[in-house]
Order: structure tokens, then C-alpha cells, then sequence
């Protein structure tokens, strides 16, 4: 037991030690500080017309409270994760000394940490985008107010509304809206991963935008125009979407704060929980029948 | 210059989706206006299509698609040439530094007449289609002001071609990798351009928006930028040409 543990540690550390140099991880963590700047800048501008201040996380929570935005900062995980599952020199070293399921659950535990180091980095990069105007204290700004309680933040297009301000303190509210976001990413990644072995490079990545899409495309608006519904069941429909989009399970306002029949936030860690555990199992069992092709070298 | 670089970098095909891309992003980021021009039955104000290219040739959007632009002719191809072995059969016949002096210059070049030939193409198409609808049309060479303007515009163009592909040969050849020809340009411009509006607003020497729509007060009436441009991509051929030597070291 012990043995195994220390074997799946090592296996996903030998990946970490890859990231010395590695071009794919520079260009990733530079994109993703680049794609921060871009969908932070109308939240700062915001701020600097009306001459106030945020609390630092702030940015990230209005930023990342959109379905867009998350979706657009998971994508940048298709160039990171591209070569899944990881087939280097150092691979056939350690089938030898391990079984193949370890090896796996080595890449996975890889996987789950190099997630969790991208989203600290945006959630980082986003603290220094707007560090010139904001502050620490754990108390929603006046920009914040003025997103909440004018018609302001829904011209902008910025997730303010104001039972996101009322639910909660800026720290809680990230905790939240971090935690969903890995939810989603991790569940993204995974579904990547299954494919890559049950299918093929090829197919993982066709998969995961596939999944992507599926949320994109589940948007209450959307659903309306094409089955032309009336604008009183719009209630109904999001509810149903609320419920059937990962997108919007991992999006922190499509959720019930008591108000409505949206899932509840432990729901939506129950949902992707257990398909997370599907998804890791599943990939255990196609493990076992994966061919290794080694190419020889890992360029 | 080398005469064989020189014909791989001048690929035809290369410059024609040059000139598709920068029709195409002018036209989704401009829809409106150029719907608004058709649907309209009243004359255009004189001046208008020159004001127009200005203004969408400088956009937000062309600062997206240049750097990525630029570097695809010529950015690659030292690192292609080193990673496939062909380096070796050059060196033989020719000095190191001819051949990086070479692989700087047409890379430069090549970027540059990218954007150019873009710019030109979007600029004869606007005056085709929008100078007609104006209400008393210029004539050539009437308006000595705009078209010194225009000049300075492409040559500024020319030359952030040249710079980003120059960034893009020498990113390619410190990664050893061939995506980084395509991403370092697009990444360093980025990168000034954080640099300049979130943390020193004050530096705007070295912001790119600047360089293609100059906002601030500009010595020699703009013509600074083209010899501060110049100035950069001199330094930055000359950190690849030390890179790119440590790199030949084993060959």
C-alpha cells in the first residue's frame, strides 16, 4: 500500500520535473496571464471611471463568475495537457517497477495538482492585474455596490447581481466560485484524459471541446430563440439548464441562494463528484487494455 | 542576404491570407459602420474613408492578428533548419555570421511586407468602395498632410512587422521550439502592453498601441517611432544572433 502510494507520488512528480524549459508550459501560464488581463479590463476600467477601489479578489469573482470566462480559461488546458497521457522516455522505467493502474493514478494525481497550480496562478495574476486600486480587507467595495445595485453591471455584462454581494464576504464568495471552477476544469480534463486512452489523442481533444460546446451551446437565451419560448417559462428553462450545463453548474450565481429550484452548491459538488469517480474509473478499467507506443523520444 | 532565404520567404500564398485575414477582421470589427455607409442614402462627409482606415488599421483587433501574422513566414526558420539538419550543408558553404546577418534581415523583411502588403490591399479596397460614396471626393495628391500621414502609418506598420518577426525568430531559437515563432511575438506585445496600462502608464515608449496610433507627443512629427522600432529590432537581432551562436556551438 505504502509502496504504491510512494510510486504514484514519484510517477506524477517525474512530470513536474518535465516542466523545466518546457515550452508548452511557458506558452500556457503566459497565455493564461494574457487572457486574465483581457477579461479583467472591463471590471478595472469600470472601476477607474468611477474613481474606486475593489477588494482584491474581487476581479476574480465577477470575472469568473461567468460561464465565458471559465470556459475560455479551461481551453488554455487543451495546449497543456495536449500530450496526455504523458508517454515519456522515463515511461517504460516505470511500468517496469510499477503495475500500469498506478502509473495512471500517478498521471491523474499529476493532473488533479498542475489544475489546482493553473487556477492559483489566474487567481494570482488577477490580484496583481488590478493590485494599483484594490485592498485586502475581507468587505465588498463601492464598485462592487455599484455593480450590484445599478442597471450599470447588466450593461456590462459583469455577474454582479446582488444576491452574489449578499450571500456572502469576498473570501467565502471565492472559495465558492475557485472550488467550481476546479470542478468543472478537473471534469474537462478528465473527460480528455478517458478518450486520449480509449480513443486516442485525437479524439481527447475533439472530446473535451465537445464538452465544452455542449455547455456553450445549453444557454437559457439560446434554447429560447430556436424552441421559440415564451418569455414567462424563460424561468423554467433556465432552471432545467441550471441543472443539465456543467458549464453552468460550475458558473457561482446559477445557483439556489434559497430563491429558486437552481442546484444547490453541495448539489453541484455532488454532480461533478460522482462523475468525476465515473470518469476515474472508467479510465482505471480502459487502462488495462491501452498500447503503449513509444516513440523514442519525447520532442 | 542569402537568395535562397529570401525566395522561402517570399511564399505567395502566405501573403494572400495575409491580405483575407485583415479584409476579414476589418470587416467584423467595423460591421456596423460599413452596414451603417450602405444603408445610407446620404453622401459620406469628405475625408471620411481616410479617417476610417486610420482608425480600423490602428484597432484593437490588428494588434491581435499582427504579431501572430508577422511571424509566420521567416520566424521558424532558423530553428526549422537546426532541428532538421540542413544547417549543417549551409555552414559548410558559408560563414556563421553571413548566414545569421541573413536569417535576421529576411526575417524582418518578410514580416514587415506581410503586414504592409495587408495594409495596402485593405487600404485600396476602402478607397474603391467608400471614396465614391463620399460627397466631393480628394484629389491624388491634393491633401499633401493625409498622404504624409498615410506614409508614416505604413512605414510604422512595415517596421512592428519587422520587430515582431525578429521577436519571433529569436523566441523560437532561446525555446528551441517552432511554436514559439508563432506565440512570442504575440506574448511579448501583450506583455508591454500589461506592463503599460496596469502598472506604469507613464512608459509609453514602449507601449505597441502607441507605436501604430501615437496618442502622445512624438519627436521629428512621429518619425521617433520608426527609429525607436529600429533601434528594437537591432537589439533584438542582435540577442538572436548570441543565441543563436551558442546554439550552433555543437553543430
Amino acid at each position: 500500500m505504502f509502496n504504491g502510494l510512494r510510486f504514484v507520488i514519484k510517477t506524477s512528480l517525474y512530470n513536474f520535473r518535465l516542466w523545466k524549459s518546457n515550452v508548452k508550459v511557458i506558452a500556457t501560464f503566459f497565455l493564461a496571464f494574457i487572457l486574465c488581463f483581457l477579461l479583467t479590463t472591463k471590471c478595472i476600467e469600470f472601476a477607474i471611471d468611477h474613481e474606486s477601489t475593489l477588494q482584491l479578489v474581487e476581479v476574480f469573482i465577477w470575472t469568473f463568475g461567468d460561464s465565458n470566462s471559465i470556459l475560455l480559461s479551461s481551453l488554455l488546458l487543451l495546449l497543456l495537457y495536449s500530450d496526455m497521457p504523458f508517454i515519456t522516455s522515463a515511461t517504460p522505467f516505470f511500468l517496469v517497477r510499477g503495475k500500469r493502474t498506478q502509473w495512471i493514478v500517478g498521471q491523474m494525481f499529476y493532473i488533479v495538482i498542475s489544475t489546482a497550480i493553473y487556477l492559483i496562478f489566474i487567481l494570482l495574476s488577477t490580484c496583481l492585474l488590478c493590485m494599483r486600486i484594490s485592498y485586502v480587507k475581507n468587505i465588498w467595495s463601492r464598485t462592487a455596490a455599484i455593480l450590484a445595485y445599478s442597471s450599470e453591471g447588466k450593461l456590462l455584462n459583469l455577474p454582479s447581481t446582488v444576491k452574489l454581494v449578499e450571500m456572502g464576504r469576498p473570501y467565502q464568495t471565492l472559495v465558492y466560485v475557485f472550488m467550481l471552477m476546479l470542478l468543472y476544469t478537473l471534469v474537462m480534463v478528465f473527460v480528455m484524459l478517458l478518450f486520449n486512452i480509449w480513443k486516442g489523442v485525437r479524439a481527447g481533444i475533439i472530446a473535451a471541446i465537445f464538452f465544452n460546446v455542449y455547455g456553450v451551446l445549453l444557454n437559457p437565451e439560446n434554447i429560447q430563440s430556436v424552441l421559440k419560448i415564451p418569455d414567462v417559462l424563460l424561468y423554467k428553462v433556465r432552471v432545467w439548464i441550471g441543472w443539465i450545463s456543467p458549464l453552468n453548474h460550475a458558473t457561482y450565481s446559477m445557483h439556489n441562494f434559497g430563491y429558486d429550484n437552481l442546484p444547490t452548491l453541495f448539489q453541484t459538488i455532488c454532480v461533478f463528484g460522482v462523475i468525476f469517480l465515473l470518469l476515474i474509473m472508467v479510465t482505471i478499467y480502459k487502462m488495462k487494455g491501452y498500447s503503449f507506443q513509444f516513440r523514442g523520444t519525447e520532442n | 542576404m542569402l537568395v535562397y532565404d529570401m525566395k522561402r520567404a517570399m511564399d505567395c500564398k502566405l501573403y494572400c491570407l495575409s491580405i483575407i485575414l485583415m479584409v476579414l477582421c476589418i470587416t467584423f470589427t467595423e460591421l456596423d459602420t460599413i452596414l451603417e455607409v450602405f444603408n445610407s442614402e446620404e453622401l459620406l462627409n469628405t475625408g471620411w474613408t481616410e479617417g476610417f482606415l486610420l482608425e480600423s488599421l490602428s484597432d484593437d483587433s490588428m494588434l491581435f492578428i499582427f504579431p501572430i501574422l508577422c511571424s509566420l513566414p521567416f520566424s521558424s526558420s532558423f530553428i526549422d533548419e537546426y532541428k532538421s539538419g540542413i544547417i549543417k550543408f549551409s555552414l559548410s558553404r558559408m560563414n556563421r555570421k553571413t548566414f545569421l546577418v541573413s536569417k535576421i534581415v529576411t526575417t524582418a523583411i518578410s514580416g514587415g511586407l506581410i503586414i504592409l502588403i495587408g495594409v495596402i490591399a485593405v487600404s485600396i479596397l476602402a478607397l474603391l468602395l467608400f471614396l465614391p460614396m463620399e460627397n466631393k471626393s480628394i484629389e491624388f495628391g491634393g491633401n499633401k498632410e493625409l498622404f504624409s500621414e498615410i506614409f508614416r502609418l505604413f512605414c510604422r506598420f512595415f517596421l512592428y512587422g519587422a520587430l515582431g518577426a525578429v521577436t519571433g525568430l529569436w523566441g523560437s531559437t532561446k525555446c528551441n521550439s517552432r511554436f514559439m515563432a508563432w506565440f512570442s511575438a504575440f506574448i511579448a506585445e501583450y506583455m508591454l502592453v500589461i506592463f503599460v496600462e496596469r502598472f506604469f502608464p507613464h512608459c509609453y515608449i514602449v507601449y505597441p498601441r502607441e507605436w501604430l496610433r501615437p496618442t502622445k507627443e512624438w519627436p521629428l512629427n512621429t518619425w521617433s517611432i520608426c527609429l525607436w522600432l529600429i533601434l528594437l529590432s537591432i537589439g533584438i537581432g542582435g540577442a538572436f544572433f548570441k543565441t543563436a551562436l551558442r546554439r550552433l556551438e555543437n553543430v
